[in-house]
């Protein structure tokens, strides 16, 4: 007789049903408690802390890529600080013909004046023509030069400074380009120039127009020009006439 | 089909069925305990290759950046002043820049149009505020008058030439203006040949 056969004949029927099914319990039940503790460690535990891993991850990657730019950012303004003398010698060109105050705009007016009684220059005309006489010279309101609106605080005004003048075609082209020649710049805004055959004289009504750099109360240098990224890129136009008109004609000494 | 197996024979092979059947399920059940530790061991694993390996790797690149960042603060941040001071100021320069044309450039542009004596006189010149110049001409008949604004527009560095107010005057001259804006890419070089020539 087996263990089995023995056990059944011994222990009374209610108690076998109850030991079975306490087995059938215990043999479903622990796999699914089990299971659900598997569940609740890989939910709350390992996929938080593997997202954490990717995460990690994803921020180092990205700490290689602003590590990798940040090369390259350096090497750029390496670049540029071993030009920066040349860089601050058209700064310093740059704010003396477009200056901040409007003392330099008074002495321009000054020097239209000087100019036209100078006989001497880099070129030469027919000087055997009638001198220039200048009259109501006067210097107009300051405006805006762009009509860009900015937003930084600094912005680029003009001031025109308007004469009648009467003399030689010679002559005034010698007084133009003395005053080209000079450490001034301008731009002719408005220009009319007739001949008048009964005086043989030509006339005419000029705007010369100066520029000024203004800054408003607003305008912080270090977090305007400190915003400005070094891929930036300068004007080229403006370094070119810069170095074409006043640079390298000091440094020829001419 | 009759069945030959004696009752007690199928009896015995029924128990061994439910034994093999119960082993199995205890095996099942041993199994599935070691589920939740299988997890544990897993979690513990992801989190010593988080902090040994990736917290590590992650500080080092975290302190690289920074010194980086450092080294641009300290070393070229008065560079990048200079710089930004220069990039802004050009920008603001370049459309002050392209007005720049000097008056000496029409007179040259009427001596290169016409170098020998022109059968023809200017009684004008100017600028508008626009940028445009203009030459005033006082030509013998309008066929004359037409060929000069002819060489004008035929003339590769200024643009968009305009006649305007021909009119014919009492002398019996036709008198007229020409309007036109110069190209100033060309006109600086112009400019500076003609400077140099000088």
């Amino acid at each position: 007789m087996s263990n089995i056969d023995s056990a059944l004949k011994e222990a009374p029927p209610s108690d076998i049903m109850s030991n079975k099914l306490m087995n059938e319990i215990l043999y479903y039940i622990t796999p699914i408690i089990s299971l659900v503790a598997f569940l609740l460690v890989i939910i709350f535990g390992v996929i938080p802390t593997f997202n954490t891993l990717i995460n990690k991850l994803g921020t180092i990657e990205e700490l290689k890529a602003e590590d990798t730019m940040l090369k390259q950012r350096i090497t750029k303004m390496e670049e540029i600080k071993s030009r920066v003398a040349d860089l601050q010698n058209v700064i310093a060109k740059i704010n003396t013909i477009v200056p901040e105050g409007k003392t330099e705009i008074v002495k321009f007016a000054q020097r239209i004046r000087e100019e036209v009684n100078t006989n001497m220059g880099r070129f030469t005309f027919n000087l055997d023509e009638p001198a220039i006489t200048m009259d109501n010279i006067k210097t107009g309101e300051l405006t805006l030069a762009t009509s860009e609106k900015t937003t930084n605080g600094l912005k680029v005004n003009q001031v025109p400074t308007e004469f009648t003048i009467t003399g030689g075609l010679g002559r005034f082209r010698q007084f133009f380009s003395n005053l080209y020649d000079g450490d001034d710049f301008f731009v002719v805004e408005k220009m009319a120039l007739s001949f008048d055959s009964s005086s043989r004289k030509w006339n005419g009504s000029i705007s010369l127009v100066k520029y000024q750099f203004n800054k408003e109360s607003s305008f912080n240098a270090a977090s305007v020009y400190g915003a400005v990224s070094e891929n930036s890129i300068a004007n080229q136009k403006v370094i070119n006439f810069l170095t074409l008109k006043f640079l390298d004609n000091k440094l020829n000494g001419n | 089909m009759e069945n030959k197996v004696p009752p007690k024979i199928e009896h015995k092979t029924q128990e061994k069925l439910e034994v093999n059947c119960e082993k199995q399920r205890d095996n099942y059940s041993l199994a599935a305990a070691f589920l939740p530790l299988l997890a544990v061991v897993l979690w513990l694993g992801i989190m010593l290759i988080n902090a040994l390996v990736i917290d590590k790797s992650e500080n080092e690149w975290e302190a690289t950046v920074a010194k980086k960042k450092k080294v641009i603060t300290d070393i070229y941040s008065a560079t990048m002043l200079v710089y930004g001071e220069l990039v802004t100021k050009t920008n603001y320069l370049a459309g002050v820049i392209e007005k720049d044309i000097q008056p000496e450039e029409v007179f040259i542009l009427v001596e290169t149009l016409f170098p020998t004596d022109p059968g023809f006189s200017v009684t004008g010149f100017g600028r508008d505020k626009d940028g445009s110049f203009n030459v005033t001409v006082s030509a013998p008949t309008f066929l004359k008058f037409t060929k000069i604004a002819r060489r004008f527009s035929s003339y590769e560095k200024i643009r968009d030439v305009q006649v305007r107010g021909v009119s014919l005057t009492k002398s019996n001259t036709v008198d007229g203006t020409i309007n036109f804006f110069f190209i100033s890419a060309d006109l600086n070089s112009a400019t500076k040949s003609k400077s140099t020539s000088n």
